[in-house]
């Protein structure tokens, strides 16, 4: 397997185009691509029917060993070729049907593509629109179980507007799935890691429509919501985009066991007016949610962090040198960090050690828990070791 | 908090790394109780069995199934199961080449459209199934874990497994080729067996030619011999007669005849005759002996029950047995049919028996008669209670003409013609021990049923 990263800018038309063209991105097994809304159409538009790829436009930009975008649009291209095993790459537009059943032909038309139908890949890497992941992972799962290790990111666009995009190669959506099916002999490791600390502070949800939040213990949400904060010296919300200011105080469910926590975070994405609050994942009702904290600093250090346990895991496991990484961060906690960026990606450089790789900043995560089990959460971090 | 929230998260780090990393603890802990499986394993089938137990302990699975590929036959058939259900239909080898040559992981065997007709109906009720070939240096073979949930098997799992199968098929590769010595070493002391044991027939055969030459050589002269001192004997009792006749007739015949002092030398004479009548008869039993060990009568060869040549034989013996050894013969056969001569076999007993009792000492001696059987062969002990065989004679007692007894005692002919008449019946005389507490010879004759 070889894995290179390119970073090339889309300001100039010819030059992008001339750029992908002579590099080796055309005959690749797989492009893993990420830039902000303008890189990733522009990438529509030229790479069109060439290759197979997962592209998504990314919060502000992306970010990976070449630079970091700061207002400037660039796709920042992750090349998987020469791999021992296959890869099969399927998309479909969610707005045309149920989306857990579209997951699941979906994932079966990867697999197709890749002629291992019914079998086990060694990863799934997910690219979609935002709104609807837990719907495609349990197609996906309904399809391949839960054993199968799921990772991926929602697209983001720079200020929650709709305009993310998705690009498999052939067709750019708005509301798009594309699914990659991995079957490769080299071996692949992931970490899927949140960070933040429970507090004491929870309560049950008695109101709720998908991600829409409108009471817990019976009393509106956002009040509830605004308590909390106070609670921890923080000043009160008011309705709109509450994305950043939620960031070190995101909801969390519990996936463990009492004594053995493994918290799913939502991040509170706005403040409505009704006094609800809009979230990046989808609730029920009884769930208890209780209010986790995270600090900036350790917002900052924890993508070096989450590569470096990925990469020493793989090579423990292993015994091979990792050739790629591939991380996703929450594009929520980008938003509140992005003036230490800079910071974020030295310190992603002196871990990797050389090593390519590509930060893409999403609106949703998907990744593997410690119980075996893949699941979409906010404010995660994940980091796919690749060789 | 920050602390707290950095010990968290380095916590989850760390659990998240005992997970990983605990596929190691996995593949050693299967290592070692698959190997414990294999070594207490007396063939193929148990060792399956054993590992089956193994590996459902430590990598949950509903079903474990072993097909061996039937190279001569084209087709894949299940040999080893851990539980009945489904069929053991073989399946077309060309149809599943494919999982002889690397491992397949069926997350969903409904995706695959030809699972039914083929390896579905060996776990009719798997959802996932992990593949896995095995190739031992004398077969190929593939594993079926299954399960009825769909995506049963992660790649943690998998490589676990692999990497166990792998030192599955390289621990029954080294026991095959440990097999393969050992039945190379029995098979090269069989042949150094068979071809002392051609040597030796050689070296009979050519001696029963040339005994049975000598024999034939002998016979006419000693026929003659033996007519002319039956015919000197009559004319020296006529001579006799007439002499003592004619020296009572005449004083000067008489007072020669005692001069010549012909009273001794008629007697002797007489004497001489007798004895050299009994020299020939003993040269003639010789004789009869050779012809006997060249030419164990083939066409006299029938059925017959093994106890009963026994007791006949016993009846015969106990008579010359009577007041020097108790002898005792024991089986619980009700009978034993073998194919032989009913009376070279007597011989052979009466033979070995006779030995035994010349072997112990008169008043304490005792000899056992054992006979069992098997599915194929009788095996008749006789066992005497004396000092045992010289280790320096022991390898020569088959040998014509051996004998440790004096001189006219023994022809020496004796272990040398029952071995030759035991071996005309495909059977097997032989000393099978001997020492200070006593003798026993064994004879094995194939069972006809």
């Amino acid at each position: 397997m070889q894995v290179t990263v390119t970073r090339i800018g889309v300001n100039e038309t010819q030059r992008f185009a001339d750029e992908l063209r002579s590099s080796n991105i055309y005959d690749a097994d797989l492009n893993i691509a990420f830039g902000d809304v303008d890189a990733i159409s522009s990438l529509a538009s030229i790479a069109k029917g060439k290759a197979n790829w997962l592209a998504s436009t990314s919060c502000l930009g992306a970010m990976s060993n070449l630079g970091t975008d700061m207002g400037e649009s660039y796709v920042h291209v992750m090349t998987i070729s020469e791999t021992q095993g296959v890869i099969g790459v399927a998309s479909c537009d969610m707005g045309k049907g149920n989306v857990s059943e579209l997951a699941e032909s979906t994932v079966v038309s990867a697999m197709q593509k890749a002629n291992r139908l019914g079998q086990m890949p060694s990863l799934v890497w997910i690219i979609q629109a935002p709104g609807q992941e837990e719907a495609v992972l349990s197609g996906v799962q309904a399809v391949l179980g839960n054993a199968v290790p799921v990772f991926g990111g929602s697209s983001a666009d720079n200020a929650i507007e709709g305009k993310w995009l998705q690009f498999d190669g052939t067709q750019l959506f708005s509301n798009g799935l594309i699914i990659a099916v991995m079957y490769t002999e080299e071996p692949i490791s992931c970490y899927f890691s949140s960070g933040y600390t429970a507090t004491s502070t929870e309560a049950t949800v008695t109101a709720v429509e998908g991600r829409v939040l409108y009471t817990l213990d019976g009393k509106p949400a956002g009040d509830v919501y605004n308590q909390w904060l106070q609670r921890f010296g923080q000043p009160a919300l008011k309705p709109g985009s509450i994305l950043s200011d939620s960031t070190y105080f995101p909801l969390g469910r519990n996936r463990g066991t009492r004594s053995d926590p493994i918290s799913l975070l939502s991040h509170p994405s706005r403040l409505n007016d009704d006094n609800s609050l809009e979230l990046f994942a989808t609730l029920k009702e009884g769930e208890v949610l209780t209010l986790m904290h995270g600090e900036r600093h350790n917002l900052i250090s924890r993508a070096a962090e989450v590569a470096e346990v990925a990469m020493r895991t793989h090579e423990l496991n292993y015994e091979t040198q990792p050739k790629a990484l591939l991380l996703v961060f929450c594009g929520g906690c980008m938003l509140a960090v992005k003036d230490q960026l800079a910071d974020i990606q030295r310190s992603i450089l002196n871990k990797a050690q050389g090593l390519p790789f590509v930060v893409a900043f999403t609106f949703g995560e998907q990744g593997c828990f410690p119980d075996g089990k893949s699941r979409h959460g906010n404010l995660m971090i994940s980091a796919t070791v690749f060789g | 908090m920050t602390d707290i929230e950095k010990l968290h998260e380095t916590i989850q780090q760390l659990s998240y790394e005992n997970a990983q990393l605990s596929r190691f603890k996995k593949i050693n802990r299967l290592m070692l109780e698959g190997l414990d499986a294999i070594l207490c394993s007396e063939n193929h089938d148990e060792v399956f069995a054993r590992l089956f137990d193994v590996i459902s302990d430590i990598l949950p699975c509903d079903q474990i199934l072993i097909a061996h590929l039937d190279a001569a036959q084209n087709t894949v058939v299940p040999v080893c199961r851990s539980h009945k259900r489904g069929n053991s239909v073989p399946l077309r080898y060309p149809d599943l080449q494919h999982f002889f040559e690397r491992t397949v992981n069926l997350s969903n065997v409904k995706l695959v459209p030809e699972w039914r007709a083929s390896m579905g109906q060996w776990l009719p009720e798997a959802q996932s199934v992990l593949i896995h070939p095995i190739n031992t240096a004398q077969a190929a073979y593939i594993w079926l874990i299954s399960e009825s949930g769909i995506g049963a098997f992660s790649k943690q799992y998998e490589e676990v497994f692999v990497s166990f199968s792998a030192f599955v098929a390289n621990t029954l590769s080294q026991f095959e080729k440990r097999s393969l010595i050992t039945e190379k070493e029995a098979l090269l002391e069989e042949r150094a067996r068979i071809e002392s044991s051609m040597v030796h027939q050689e070296k009979m055969a050519a001696l029963g030619q040339l005994a049975a030459g000598v024999a034939h050589e002998l016979n006419n002269p000693l026929g003659f011999i033996n007519s002319n001192l039956s015919s000197l004997r009559d004319y020296v009792a006529r001579i006799e007669q007439f002499a003592r006749q004619a020296s009572k007739a005449n004083s000067e015949l008489e007072s020669t005849f005692t001069a010549l002092d012909m009273d001794y030398i008629l007697t002797d004479t007489v004497d001489l005759v007798d004895e050299s009548l009994d020299g020939m008869k003993r040269a003639t039993d010789i004789i009869q002996n050779l012809k006997a060990f060249s030419h164990p009568d083939e066409k006299t060869i029938k059925p017959l029950d093994f106890l009963a040549v026994v007791r006949q034989a016993l009846t015969i013996i106990r008579t010359q047995a009577k007041n020097i050894v108790d002898i005792y013969f024991d089986t619980s056969l009700e009978n034993a049919t073998v194919s032989a001569n009913a009376n070279q076999l007597a011989q052979v007993i009466i033979n070995i028996v006779t030995n035994a009792i010349q072997a112990v000492n008169p008043g304490t001696g005792q000899i056992n008669i054992d006979v069992i059987a098997d599915v194929s062969h009788i095996e008749c002990r006789i066992k005497d209670n004396g000092p045992g065989i010289d280790k320096r004679v022991q390898a020569s007692i088959f040998d014509p003409f051996f004998t440790t007894k004096a001189v006219g005692l023994g022809t020496g002919l004796g272990l040398s013609i029952s071995k030759a008449i035991i071996e005309q019946s495909n059977g097997e005389l032989k000393l099978e021990s001997t020492g200070p507490s006593g003798t026993c010879f064994l004879i094995r004759l194939p069972l006809l049923k």
